[in-house]
């Protein structure tokens, strides 16, 4: 679609009619009047119309009958009431917001069994799909990188982008198969390193059971338990050749054309999925985070679905070359 | 109208009559900017223009001055906003649970009738990133910069999310065409 073609849609947008309820408006104004003038008797009516029944009953009869030895409940007016519950929620808010800093605080909450424990978290969680747990264990400024290849710079992710490629892999099943992780104690950083080196299987990789991407990561571990910075090597030796990886190289790409032509511009970069030229074209990559990564882990998993119906109808192996 | 307003005075009622006023004149029309933002769904409208305009009254009660009415569509933009990132969230984790695409609210063939409810129709059928990309671009004249800064994307980012979301504009609202 063209940009003029949308901006004549767009522009029709302001003849769609849209009056409000003149309910809704009247009940607003009611509402705004209290809100400019504290007038407490204008807001109840106003709120009166806006709530559900059942919840002002229960709240109305707990709060008259806790009181009811110094006040009868007759005397207890509906702002009173309002002022009451307000009162409650805020003494809430303030115990949860305690408690949230707390734990936040506290070196137990996340990694009661050492920072180890948050590195172990992470593969486990991202094994079981759960892209929010593993997210969980990062700090709010964690610094996230990756390289592929020995040589070459390591690209930045922002928190956004790295979220949605947690997600997609998530999303598709990939799985990581932890080998070893060796720990080192950076006491300038006040962070435990730890450098852990595992497989990396996405969908089609999984489905084909081709041999996994091996990756060294290395992980900082704050002091409370949390992951601060990830810095990801995927093939760090250059072991991988595409001749291993056909199932996801250019295969992939010409899959993608020929089902889902739309994405092709988008995802065009995995067509390049394990090949030795993966630095050089990190930059194009990165236009590609956006596109949803959720879609493109779908696409994967379709794509690696198909992958285990051909080698079960052909009762063969990937990697007996069938 | 009760005694401690009372007390206030001559100005501050002739200061409230100005809000009553801003709010007589404006609030048709922020209604009407969020309603067609956010894909005719009249719940959200509600809710927002409520938002915009309690914010309003806390300004006045707080400041003893009235908003201007520019003043009210950029806190109605900032809540479609809000909305907006909050929705994204919510469709990824929808697609985490259900394993697949997000569904989406079927349109209701009655508001297909003319041109401006067809496209109010059709952006309701978008994710939420890239509804909220087009309407911040093309309707409220965003530069692509300015998107992906609102919407916590690279500039790259959000040029494919643009180009993504004008196709899946055009489809969906050739697919009302052919209802």
């Amino acid at each position: 679609m063209s940009e003029q073609r949308v901006a004549q849609l767009m522009s029709a947008l302001d003849s769609a009619p849209a009056e409000p309820d003149p309910a809704f408006v009247s009940r607003l104004a009611r509402r705004i009047r209290y809100e400019a003038t504290e007038d407490a008797d204008s807001s109840i009516a106003a709120i009166d119309e806006n709530m559900e029944e059942p919840i002002m009953i229960d709240l109305e009869m707990d709060v008259t009958e806790q009181h009811a030895s110094s006040r009868s409940p007759g005397r207890w007016s509906s702002a009173e009431v309002m002022r009451w519950a307000a009162a409650l929620v805020l003494l809430a808010g303030i115990a949860v917001a305690v408690i949230v800093a707390i734990q936040d605080d506290d070196p137990t909450s996340v990694a009661s069994d050492g920072p180890r424990a948050a590195v172990d978290r992470y593969f486990e969680a991202f094994n079981a799909g759960e892209a929010d747990a593993v997210l969980s264990l990062l700090t709010s400024d964690a610094v996230l990188t990756e390289r592929f290849g020995a040589v070459g710079d390591f690209f930045e992710f922002d928190r956004g982008d790295w979220e949605d490629e947690i997600v997609g892999f998530t999303s598709q099943g990939a799985r990581l198969t932890p080998h070893a992780c060796t720990e080192t104690v950076d006491p300038a950083a006040e962070v435990t390193l730890f450098t852990c080196t595992y497989g990396f299987r996405d969908a089609p990789t999984l489905a084909v059971g081709a041999p996994s991407i091996p990756v060294s990561t290395l992980f900082a571990v704050t002091a409370s338990g949390r992951i601060n910075a990830i810095q990801v090597n995927y093939d760090p030796d250059e072991s991988i050749t595409d001749e291993g990886f056909v199932h996801v190289g250019r295969r992939f790409g010409r899959w993608l054309n020929a089902n889902h032509p739309d994405f092709v511009d988008l995802a065009i970069s995995d067509e390049f999925f394990g090949g030795r030229n993966q630095p050089a074209l990190k930059p194009d990559r990165m236009c590609c985070e956006s596109m949803s990564p959720t879609e493109i882990g779908e696409l994967k998993l379709e794509y690696a679905q198909l992958w285990a119906v051909h080698l079960e109808e052909n009762d063969c192996t990937y990697l007996d070359g069938c | 109208m009760d005694e401690s307003h009372v007390s206030r005075g001559a100005d501050a009622d002739a200061s409230l009559d100005g809000l009553t006023a801003l709010y007589a004149s404006q609030v048709v029309d922020v209604y009407g900017f969020v309603f067609r933002r956010c894909g005719g769904d009249v719940g959200l409208a509600e809710d927002i223009t409520q938002e915009t305009f309690v914010a309003a009254a806390r300004h006045f009660r707080l400041n003893a001055d009235v908003p201007s009415p520019a003043w009210l569509y950029q806190v109605a933009r900032s809540r479609l906003i809000d909305h907006w990132r909050a929705e994204a969230r919510k469709e990824r984790k929808v697609r985490l649970v259900a394993g697949g695409r997000a569904t989406q609210p079927a349109s209701d063939p009655a508001d297909v009738i003319v041109s401006g409810r067809r496209v109010v129709a059709a952006l309701s059928e978008l994710p939420a990133t890239q509804h909220a990309a087009l309407v911040l671009r093309y309707l409220d004249g965003y530069t692509t910069k300015d998107v992906a800064t609102t919407l916590n994307r690279s500039v790259k980012a959000t040029e494919s999310l643009l180009a993504r979301a004008r196709r899946n504009l055009e489809a969906v609202y050739q697919e009302q065409d052919g209802e």
